[in-house]
């Protein structure tokens, strides 16, 4: 099977020494991110990302891609043993973990929560291994109608599945669109909304824009805020699950798998819905559901499972159609964009050694997440009493030198701090950001898909409408964006996101 | 006639948008727009101002009777306005004065908190970060910067 055949390939890519080695910094880097819950792993890969362009592109995507689904799967330590998330879809987790915890069950919770996350990442990858190559050769049927539908649907779907309203989501999107034209016009050679500054007529930097919004907006909410008074409740004393443990978890973990699977490869907070629809899978199907908020592992077992397949195959889209599914892998297909790689469907040809690599250092990093979540989680728990105050001037240093260093111009610098003040005040007014970096680096296809459609449809718009694949793609979004949208969905996924 | 207005963060958003949009329409208009067929400068960022107005507008107005959000906004502006200080002042002084004080204006704006009840914690963060940074970027990777004002 060419499948064996090319994953044999990518683990010979992903274990020599440099990728092994930026594979365990990504796998370590993410748990450490993971459980501080001031960091996130979208702020550590914006503000590393200027410092991987020295890099080769196959071990900066595998650091980078490590950070995201290591912090994925250690988030449930702090939402296990300290009742508080280390990362949003973790959430879920301390409604049945923490009780756990204070029942004497930390260790199982833990180890449980550790082999379902390892479980869920096997299967993932092998998803992706199978799954990506008829993908890509789908994609390479796509036209530029399709191509500009299928943004469309990415754009939309995306806003549509995220906690705030739809409207104002998708605004965002089109903002970064909008923003996205600034700069030189390909077609005409026209500047666009470069307001006299030479430096805005190679568009938007993108990595400026990137830090500014997700680091540098992020440390100055949080530093008006978070108050860190941690105490160290729960002790860890057995760590093996119990029989019985096993034998109430092992559906519970395929069917999270399931889920997580699926909604991971859509557009939008895939990995965040997936805990929470396994969350509430496990209880209705539960025969005792009064177990559930009083440490039943199920509930802790099946979104653990959910919420790191679904952080696994969130990548399948950017690697294979070009299209980032979150705000993370928009990070990572603009650094492959600056080191000179065009994501799209080509790349798993163009690019098998990249592709292929990536997907076997998931592998490894699952691996490695598991060793590092379980023996060492004492260290992680203690690592939490450093406070946030402590950490947060090294996240502006390193953003501010890393912004720098992209082109030695300080006027990134300045554009950065602009960044921070726009995603400063779209967070307050409730408007999240990824929707805009997102809409930041589709843009630009967006804009070239429809030129071209139009040329080829002489300026007939139904060419959206005629061609198959692009009216699937419209109606998916209509669809979407309308099941999505209704309230009762959001105030349940808000009234889980906050258990207080 | 008082309007009373059920989602304010919503409105506030919605109104920002439609100006956004609005301004793109006008300065987007400036270039060429052309036809469908042969799309100009000007017509994708037109149509693009003209889609986020929209959505400004139909945000503001269902933002009118939307239930009001469970979460307090607090607006903490100092720590916006220090941050944003230190961010810029990086930008200013790592080419005049060198990246040691570049480092320390960030460091010193950023905990602008702690100036007066730790100031030894802010000093020994700002000495790390400048030996970190000197020694990983300047002699490690051998970036062309300076570390001192010449």
């Amino acid at each position: 099977m060419s499948i064996l055949h090319n994953l044999a390939m990518g683990f010979s890519v992903a274990v020599t020494p440099q990728n092994f080695l930026y594979c365990l910094i990504g796998a370590f880097l993410g748990t450490l991110v993971g459980v501080f819950p001031g960091l996130g792993p979208v702020t550590t890969i914006a503000m590393l990302l200027p410092f991987t362009f020295k890099l080769p592109a196959v071990a900066s995507l595998i650091m980078l891609s490590g950070i995201y689904y290591g912090a994925h799967h250690s988030g449930s330590t702090t939402a296990v043993m300290l009742n508080m998330p280390g990362e949003p879809t973790s959430v879920v987790i301390c409604i049945d973990g923490h009780p756990m915890a204070r029942q004497g069950r930390a260790g199982p919770a833990l180890s449980i929560a550790a082999l379902s996350s390892f479980f869920a990442g096997c299967v993932a990858v092998l998803i992706i291994a199978c799954f990506s190559p008829v993908l890509a050769s789908t994609g390479l049927l796509f036209g530029p109608a399709d191509y500009a539908s299928l943004i469309v649907m990415a754009l939309v779907t995306a806003s549509a599945l995220s906690a705030e309203s739809l409207t104002t989501t998708t605004a965002m999107a089109a903002l970064g669109v909008l923003l996205g034209t600034v700069g030189t016009d390909v077609n005409s050679g026209t500047i666009r909304f470069a307001f006299g500054q030479p430096a805005l007529a190679d568009g938007v930097n993108f990595v400026a824009a990137a830090v500014g919004l997700f680091a540098f907006a992020d440390v100055i909410t949080h530093v008006g805020t978070l108050h860190q008074r941690v105490p160290l409740s729960a002790k860890i004393t057995g760590l093996l699950p119990t029989r019985a443990d096993l034998k109430a978890s092992w559906k519970a973990i395929l069917r999270g798998t399931a889920i997580g699977s699926g909604f991971g490869i859509l557009p939008g907070t895939g990995p965040l819905i997936s805990s929470f629809a396994s969350y509430v899978m496990e209880r209705q199907l539960a025969t005792d559901r009064t177990r559930f908020g009083n440490g039943a592992i199920e509930g802790v077992a099946g979104p653990e499972a959910a919420n790191n397949a679904a952080a696994l195959t969130h990548f399948i889209p950017m690697l294979t159609l070009g299209i980032p599914a979150g705000a993370a892998n928009a990070l990572l297909m603009g650094a492959l964009i600056i080191q000179g790689i065009a994501p799209g469907p080509l790349l798993i040809s163009q690019h098998a050694n990249l592709f292929w690599g990536v997907v076997a250092s998931m592998w490894i990093g699952n691996l490695m997440l598991l060793v590092l979540n379980l023996p060492l989680v004492g260290i992680w728990v203690r690592l939490l009493a450093i406070p946030y105050r402590v950490l947060y001037p090294a996240v502006l240093v390193f953003c501010c030198i890393g912004v720098y260093s992209v082109s030695n111009a300080t006027f990134d610098v300045y554009l950065a701090a602009g960044f921070a003040l726009i995603g400063f005040v779209f967070k307050q007014l409730d408007c999240s950001p990824a929707p805009l970096i997102l809409g930041l680096v589709l843009g630009p296809m967006l804009e070239e898909n429809m030129r071209r459609a139009l040329l080829l449809s002489r300026g007939d718009f139904s060419i959206f409408l005629t061609r198959p694949i692009s009216l699937s793609m419209l109606i998916v979004t209509v669809a979407l964006a309308v099941i999505f949208s209704r309230s009762a969905f959001r105030d349940r996924q808000a009234r889980l996101a906050n258990p207080q | 006639m008082r309007i009373s207005i059920g989602n304010r963060q919503r409105f506030a958003s919605g109104l920002i948008f439609l100006a956004i949009g609005a301004f793109g329409m006008i300065d987007g208009a400036r270039y060429r727009l052309g036809s469908a067929t042969h799309m100009g400068p000007g017509y994708f960022p037109f149509v693009v101002s003209a889609v986020i107005a929209l959505l400004g507008l139909a945000s503001a107005v269902t933002s009118l009777r939307a239930t009001p959000p469970k979460r307090v906004v607090v607006w903490h502006l100092i720590p916006l306005i220090c941050v944003m200080a230190g961010i810029v002042a990086f930008g200013l002084l790592v080419e005049r004065a060198g990246l040691v004080l570049a480092i320390a204006a960030v460091v010193v704006l950023g905990c602008y908190q702690r100036l007066l009840s730790r100031p030894w914690e802010v000093l020994v963060i700002g000495i790390v970060l400048v030996v970190m940074s000197v020694g990983l970027f300047i002699h490690g990777l051998g970036m062309p910067w300076q570390a001192f004002p010449s």
